[in-house]
C-alpha cells in the first residue's frame, strides 16, 4: 500500500493507493491529484523510504515509493 | 533619516508580542504602516493546541534524521544541511524562521495554503535538504534583518553575509 500525505490545514490529508485491481479507481484518484497539485505549484518528497535512503523530490507519479509527502506551493512570507 | 528594524520580543509562549526597537541603519524611512504593527498578536508559534497541530507535529518527529528528532524534543527547533550552503536551522515560528547558522542571516518561506507550524517546519525541511533552489528562489531574505546585537556605534556586531557559491564549503564546519 502506497500513501500520499497532502499537508494542509488539517494538519494533513492521506490518501491511500496501490498497484492492484482493486485499487485501480482510488490509484486513478490519487494520480489524478498528484499530477493537479504538481500542476499548481505543489512539490512532492519521497519520505520514510527505508534501508537508508535519503528523502527524494519527485514529480513522476509511476517513480512513488511507499510514502510521499506533497509540499503545497510555497512563497516568500 | 535612518531606518529602523524591530524586533520580536516574547517568550513565544502564547503573550501578545510587541515590536521594539532593534537596529537602526542609516537609509530608508520607516514604512508609514509601522505604528499599527506596534501591538500585534500572532498566532502562537508553540501553541501546540488542537488536533491539526498535535497531528503535524507527530508527522514531523517521524520525518526528522535522529539528531534532529533530539533536537526537536529539546529545544523545538532543528538544524537542516543544505547541499553547498552550509547548516540552517528551523525555528518554530511562522516568519523569518530559517536561520543561516554561518552568517544569522534570516529567510521566510511559507506555503500558499496554511499548515500547522510543525508541517510548515517539515516543509521547509523537506526543501532545503531536497530542492534548496526552489526554496532560495522565493524565499524572502531581508538582509538588513541580522540576528545579532547591536555594537557601541549603533552597527550590527555581525556582518552581512555576503553569500557563498553554490558548492562552497561553510566557513562554519558541522
Amino acid at each position: 500500500m502506497k500513501l500520499l500525505r497532502i499537508l494542509d490545514s488539517s494538519g494533513d490529508r492521506v490518501i491511500h493507493f496501490d498497484d492492484t485491481e482493486a485499487k485501480a479507481q482510488a490509484r486513478a484518484q490519487a494520480q489524478a491529484l498528484f499530477t493537479r497539485m504538481l500542476a499548481s505549484g505543489s512539490t512532492a518528497f519521497k519520505v520514510n523510504r527505508g534501508e537508508g535512503r535519503p528523502d527524494e523530490k519527485v514529480n513522476d507519479f509511476s517513480a512513488l515509493d511507499q510514502e510521499t509527502i506533497i509540499v503545497p506551493r510555497v512563497g516568500g512570507g | 533619516m535612518r531606518g529602523l528594524v524591530q524586533r520580536l520580543t516574547g517568550h513565544g509562549e502564547g503573550e501578545t508580542r510587541t515590536l521594539e526597537p532593534w537596529l537602526t541603519f542609516p537609509w530608508g524611512t520607516p514604512h508609514p504602516a509601522e505604528p499599527a504593527l506596534l501591538n500585534w498578536s500572532e498566532p502562537n508559534a508553540l501553541d501546540g493546541s488542537g488536533a491539526a497541530e498535535a497531528r503535524a507535529r507527530t508527522l514531523l518527529l517521524r520525518l526528522l534524521a535522529p539528531d534532529q528528532r533530539e533536537e526537536l524534543e529539546r529545544r523545538d527547533c532543528f538544524t537542516v544541511s543544505v547541499p553547498g550552503r552550509g547548516r540552517f536551522a528551523i525555528l518554530p515560528r511562522r516568519t523569518l524562521n530559517v536561520l543561516d547558522l554561518d552568517n544569522g542571516e534570516c529567510y521566510c518561506c511559507i506555503t500558499a495554503v496554511e499548515v500547522p507550524l510543525w508541517d510548515l517546519m517539515l516543509a521547509q525541511k523537506l526543501l532545503l535538504e531536497n530542492d534548496p533552489e526552489q526554496f532560495f528562489a522565493v524565499a524572502n531574505h531581508p538582509s538588513e534583518f541580522l540576528f545579532g546585537s547591536m555594537g557601541r556605534n549603533g552597527t550590527a556586531r555581525r556582518q552581512r553575509g555576503m553569500g557563498r557559491p553554490p558548492g562552497a564549503a561553510p566557513r562554519i564546519p558541522g
